[in-house]
């Protein structure tokens, strides 16, 4: 209970129903901080190389950072080894559970082994339970979570939970928190199936861990939360209180990163119909914040007629940016509509949304067929079709049960040269911006071609855990929203970290993800250079309106990347030096690396 | 008499001559500053949401966040159902505000006023023992004024000005001391027709 951090994981052995904790090792943590690189290091300490992703020895890591909970760091991250990429998975996910388990007393949850029949997790405080989840398989995320709250009969209880993709080890599943959270991309759901875990339920009545500095903390809490009513953060903060991240429909399209018809184009005539000033007049209620949360960045969208009227989600920029543009599906109804499928039934509408477009245009140039397809006509922006193939995916039917293992495995089966327009790197589809405005940073990241690209600056947020799209708030007379969070840190923490000390501990992280990479084969293609590319699609010229012109050439890609290799402290195949890993002091990883055969 | 029916014959005094915590729950976000700010008001540099006196629920179908704190009511049935005496919990005709002594507090064991406002009102009142075993009511922060007056802190803090401390303005509001459940139930009625039951009114499978 010291510094932030609550000072234990809870360590739950599903095999044997066992529980125990973990305790904090504070020199560690002052090297890893929490969060992502905390639990991805004792994912490299507990599991031997090379584990097959779904058996019972992966481990299934929810956790904090030490400011996880506090004003405008409601996040917290899950860390595994990715079904779909059999590299480092992991995913960060806001709501009010951080906060909860903190209060709860635990810094995080590590799962391992495979439960015999399903489970969830009830932590209430010290009192921890593995309970029977068998009237709860196969109900979706949000009737899980109500089910839950009723039997516990607590209004305040937060649950994560996963949906029948999950329990149907879908690749693209994902973990649902509060029903419209999401631990999407890489297939966390999908390994929380795999152990037979349908969901956790958290309740905490502690107080949040003593800090360093009392005074300072709760008077850089105050001030942010009080100074966020101020006209100039309101302004600053404008975009995500009003329209929320969907405001990037239009937003993309403006300056040519929209990804319409499986990144063929940027821009689109017809965007406005589905961007963010008509989605909101039509389709939201009203918005959403996670725990101490002054920005409300998530608005709840509804149907009011038509043949789905009542359905209703949390509609996100990066859901819903691969289910309609790639896709070519512009009806906002529909935007509605699928969201809330892949919310209930758990699915990442980011990953799948490219499964399907890639499916389009397979059907479109003849690769896939009507008959292939299960006799879904799977024109561009067929709503219907779309939401039958998503429902098909979601249930392992047919050919969803193909396209559910994830572009790796089902790219060289059907192969005709459809893994060139496959839009995915490392077996994770892209996430909903223009190569040519994330450059290398898609193709070199550790857990694939996801949309949080900055590497070594994504590893300090990701392990602070503090959300970038609460970055406009901060006390009065501060610069930037991120000199709160670093302020923040060192008043819970104490130990004074200057900028200098973020960007190493940022290039430790990214290093770390990149050694367990290169531990676990890389996916099956070494050396890393070969697998941090882009799919021969991504390099095409963009031809029409504010995309015209723009093109991100293989040369250029290849200068790049270069260059961050060499930023990284890399060589030119990818593979950190022995002196880079010594100077970020991750000594313990030159001997593993070498069995692996990294240097050879 | 129903409850629905008790709360409608609830007296109010005449506009103007009180102030009261009045609050539009279909601008909460659910972002929980005000229980931040409370418990800073009450407790100092801690944060402990049990202790906020305004709790915000976060209810099915959603989900929808409903702040409850104490509606300070005009009949107080929590007053009169304390065994104490005199009673520990009281209400301020001056200030229309509950009182509660936290020395002679019997706790969650007696926890009478708690049982009596969960059945007939809002359900504001709950304990948190051990160490805080006593009734925690909203005093709508009586004495944080300029001149010793109620003013509360949740209405300071909150982004989306869901509180607001002021007199009845043209008539009182209407959801004044309701549970959460019901409020969540009837805005859901108003702003998300035939969704109380399905989250998802049809399925692909019956396209």
């Amino acid at each position: 209970m010291v510094n932030g951090y609550a000072g234990k994981y809870l360590d739950v052995n599903l095999k044997d129903n066992s529980i125990s904790t973990l305790p904090i090792d504070m020199d560690l943590a002052k090297k890893m901080v929490g969060g992502l690189t905390y639990s991805l290091h004792i994912l490299w300490q507990r599991t031997k190389p090379r584990i097959n992703p779904l058996s019972p020895e992966n481990l299934l890591i929810f956790s904090t950072g030490p400011i996880s909970g506090l004003v405008g760091a409601a996040r917290g991250t899950v860390v595994f080894k990715s079904p779909i990429t059999e590299l480092i998975g992991h995913s960060e996910c806001g709501g009010h559970w951080t906060s909860e388990l903190k209060f709860a007393g635990y810094d995080g949850i590590i799962f391992t082994g495979k439960a015999e029949n399903p489970v969830y997790l009830y932590v209430k405080d010290d009192q921890v339970e593995i309970r029977n989840a068998k009237n709860l398989w196969g109900k979706t995320t949000s009737q899980t979570e109500q089910s839950i709250m009723e039997d516990l009969n607590d209004p305040y209880v937060q649950v994560i939970s996963i949906g029948p993709a999950g329990e149907h080890l879908c690749g693209e599943a994902c973990i649902i928190q509060s029903t419209f959270h999401a631990f999407a991309r890489a297939g966390g759901g999908c390994v929380m199936g795999s152990k037979n875990l349908k969901a956790i339920a958290i309740r905490g009545t502690n107080s949040f861990p003593s800090v360093a500095d009392t005074e300072k903390t709760y008077e850089l809490l105050y001030n942010t939360a009080t100074y966020a009513k101020s006209d100039v953060i309101r302004s600053a903060i404008w975009g995500s209180t009003t329209f929320g991240s969907p405001s990037s429909q239009v937003r993309s399209a403006d300056i040519g990163r929209g990804i319409f018809k499986n990144f063929e184009e940027g821009d689109h005539p017809a965007i406005t119909q589905i961007g963010s000033p008509t989605q909101m007049r039509r389709n939201r209620v009203w918005d959403s914040s996670c725990t101490f949360c002054p920005v409300a960045c998530q608005h709840q969208s509804i149907v009011r007629s038509g043949r789905f009227v009542g359905t209703y989600c949390q509609a996100d920029w990066d859901s819903s940016a691969n289910i309609t543009q790639e896709c070519l599906m512009l009806d906002p109804d529909g935007l509605v509509y699928l969201n809330a499928i892949c919310d209930e039934y758990g699915i990442d509408a980011e990953g799948v949304g490219g499964v399907m477009a890639w499916a389009m245009e397979c059907y479109e140039k003849g690769i896939l067929t009507k008959q292939d397809l299960d006799g879904l006509d799977l024109k561009w922006g067929n709503l219907e079709a779309e939401a039958k193939l998503l429902w098909k995916i979601i249930h392992r039917e047919g050919v969803g049960s193909l396209l559910a293992d994830g572009f790796k495995y089902f790219l060289p089966k059907v192969g005709k040269g459809s893994e060139k327009f496959a839009m995915q790197i490392k077996g994770i589809g892209l996430g909903g911006y223009q190569p040519w405005l994330f450059k290398e940073r898609y193709a070199v990241n550790n857990i694939g071609g996801h949309h949080n690209i900055d590497s070594p600056g994504s590893y300090v947020s990701d392990s602070l855990l503090y959300c970038i799209f609460a970055r406009g708030i901060m006390p009065q007379g501060f610069a930037s929203g991120v000199d709160y969070y670093y302020a923040l840190f060192n008043a819970v923490t104490g130990w004074n970290f200057r900028k200098e000390d973020f960007d190493a501990f940022g290039l430790r992280g990214t290093l770390l993800g990149r050694a367990y990479n290169i531990r676990e084969g890389y996916g099956g293609v070494m050396p890393p250079c070969e697998a941090d590319v882009y799919p021969e699609k991504a390099h095409h010229a963009l031809t029409y309106g504010a995309g015209k012109g723009k093109e991100y050439t293989k040369e250029a890609f290849l200068a790049d990347r270069a260059q961050y290799y060499s930023l990284l402290g890399c060589d030119q195949k990818g593979i950190p030096t022995k002196e880079t890993l010594r100077k970020s002091g991750l000594e313990f990883t030159i001997d593993e690396l070498e069995k692996a055969g990294a240097w050879r | 008499m129903s409850d629905v029916e008790s709360r409608m014959r609830m007296p109010f005094p005449p506009s103007g001559q009180w102030k009261y915590l009045n609050q539009i729950n279909e601008k909460c976000t659910g972002c929980r500053l005000c229980e931040f700010a409370c418990v800073k008001y009450h407790y100092g540099n801690i944060l402990n949401p049990e202790l906020s006196r305004v709790r915000v629920h976060l209810l099915h179908p959603g989900p929808m966040a409903i702040p409850i704190q104490c509606s300070a009511c005009n009949d107080h049935p929590c007053t009169a159902a304390c065994p104490v005496k005199p009673q520990v919990i009281t209400y301020d005709e001056k200030k229309f505000i509950i009182k509660v002594d936290k020395e002679r507090c019997l706790g969650h064991k007696c926890g009478r006023c708690a049982e009596v406002c969960t059945k007939q009102r809002s359900g504001a009142i709950h304990f948190h023992p051990p160490e805080h075993d006593y009734a925690i009511v909203c005093d709508q922060c009586d004495g944080a004024g300029p001149t010793g007056e109620p003013d509360p802190q949740c209405a300071k803090i909150c982004p989306f000005n869901v509180f607001f401390y002021s007199s009845p303005v043209g008539g009182e509001n209407w959801r004044y001391a309701w549970p959460a459940e019901k409020i969540a139930q009837e805005l859901a009625e108003r702003f998300k027709p035939g969704t109380a039951k399905k989250k998802i009114s049809l399925l692909p499978s019956e396209l």
